[in-house]
């Protein structure tokens, strides 16, 4: 029970107070991209969780490797994106070579899931990695929850942000940047000061 | 002589799009974390896009001379391993020109080897243009980055000391970024939306 406690409470950091998007203001361009298709937005989340549990599973690995070296700022980020590539480039070949077509439908939002997992993933690596398995698990799950409700938030709200009674000048991309400002805003209200 | 005019003119086109009228942080809404991060000190920004030249052009080189040789499939994978490998010397160099900048960037500079700008241009273009093209796109993409983080800072440090000197408003939290690369943005898409109606001007007068 306290472990599945432990995990929830992760899970619901990583969408509110500790919310990379919005109080952090990372991975916004994944963000958006995903916001465009809406249809493939539950796997591409799914994907984002996946691979932000294989990111904490491994960098707690890498991390206690390099734990004395006085080279670990520069090589820890380097370490955890190398091998977060090498799980893209397995799961990719893994899918591809599955007899159903799983890889043709969705193995367009593959690869943008992987790498936005490295960046959603580096902050809570770099900062504080001493994750328990039911931390690792509540912060992918959380993580991905997050993306989820981030992506689908902009996929509603795109049309609005092209709205012809704007200035033309704020159509679109200004308007949505606009958007994200003032919705972070709000985040910043709840944690008060920079995440990281 | 006269295509390698037109060659010249091509690229400083291209050159000029990284830098303004395509800036891919304001047109394409790509590697806008350095910026809405770590935009609100004229050092970090001078460091950031030192560690963003030294790690772009390299890797759309690289990308330019084996890109198409690789598969489709695995070729973000690759980009992804080659930043991560990249970085260090990248780093590196950052560091040897400005001491201890790797360590006071923290987040930022680690959260460069995956800058959506940059990996997207290794994927993307780089793999599908002659060397020159894939220059003159690097070089312009540094520009245009070290543009918007420096007009950033700027406008950040002009509202703390001269619209904000209590300091009501927390201007150097992310919020503050975008709002920021919002207007940014619209300027830029405001001037191309005028170039588009002279050039169509243009085009009538013509026929």
């Amino acid at each position: 029970m306290t472990t599945f406690a432990q995990m929830m409470i992760t899970a619901l950091l990583a969408v509110t107070t500790e919310n990379i998007l919005f109080a952090g203001g990372v991975g916004f361009s994944h963000v958006l991209r995903a916001a465009r298709r809406p249809k493939t937005l539950g796997v591409y989340s799914l994907f984002v969780a996946l691979f932000s549990l294989f990111s904490a599973v491994g960098g707690s690995w890498i991390s206690a490797k390099l734990a004395g070296s006085v080279f670990r700022p520069v090589l820890f980020p380097s370490a955890a994106a190398f091998c977060a590539a090498l799980a893209y480039i397995l799961v990719a070949l893994l899918l591809k070579f599955l007899p159903f077509p799983f890889y043709k439908q969705y193995g367009q939002v593959l690869a943008p899931a992987a790498i936005n997992t490295v960046v959603l993933s580096m902050p809570f690596a770099v900062n504080r990695f001493s994750l328990s398995p039911a931390s690792a698990v509540g912060y992918a799950l959380g993580t991905g929850i997050a993306f989820y409700l981030a992506a689908g938030f902009f996929a509603r709200a795109m049309p609005e942000l092209k709205n012809d009674a704007m200035p033309k000048a704020f159509r679109g991309l200004p308007a949505t940047l606009l958007y994200i400002g003032i919705l972070s805003m709000a985040f910043a209200g709840l944690v008060g000061t920079k995440l990281f | 002589m006269r295509n390698k005019g037109v060659l010249l003119r091509e690229t400083g086109t291209i050159f000029l799009n990284g830098v303004f009228y395509k800036n891919p942080v304001l047109v394409g809404a790509l590697g806008m974390f350095p910026v809405v991060f770590a935009g609100d000190d004229l050092k970090n920004a001078a460091e950031l896009s030192l560690l963003y030249f030294f790690l772009s052009v390299p890797l759309s080189f690289f990308f330019c001379l084996v890109g198409e040789m690789v598969p489709a499939w695995i070729r973000p994978g690759l980009v992804l391993a080659s930043s991560a490998i990249f970085y260090l010397p990248a780093a590196w160099l950052t560091d040897k020109i400005e001491p201890g900048s790797i360590a006071s960037l923290g987040m930022a500079a680690s959260l460069m080897i995956c800058n959506s700008m940059m990996i997207s241009r290794a994927n993307e273009y780089a793999p599908t243009h002659i060397g020159l093209a894939v220059a003159a796109d690097a070089l312009g993409c540094s520009a245009g980055f070290m543009l918007v983080i420096t007009l950033t800072v700027l406008i950040r440090s002009f509202w703390k000391t001269c619209t904000d000197p209590a300091g009501t408003v927390s201007v150097s939290l992310p919020f503050f970024g975008f709002l920021i690369l919002g207007f940014l943005a619209a300027l830029v898409q405001g001037i191309n939306e005028k170039r588009s109606q002279k050039a169509g001007k243009k085009k009538v007068t013509r026929g």
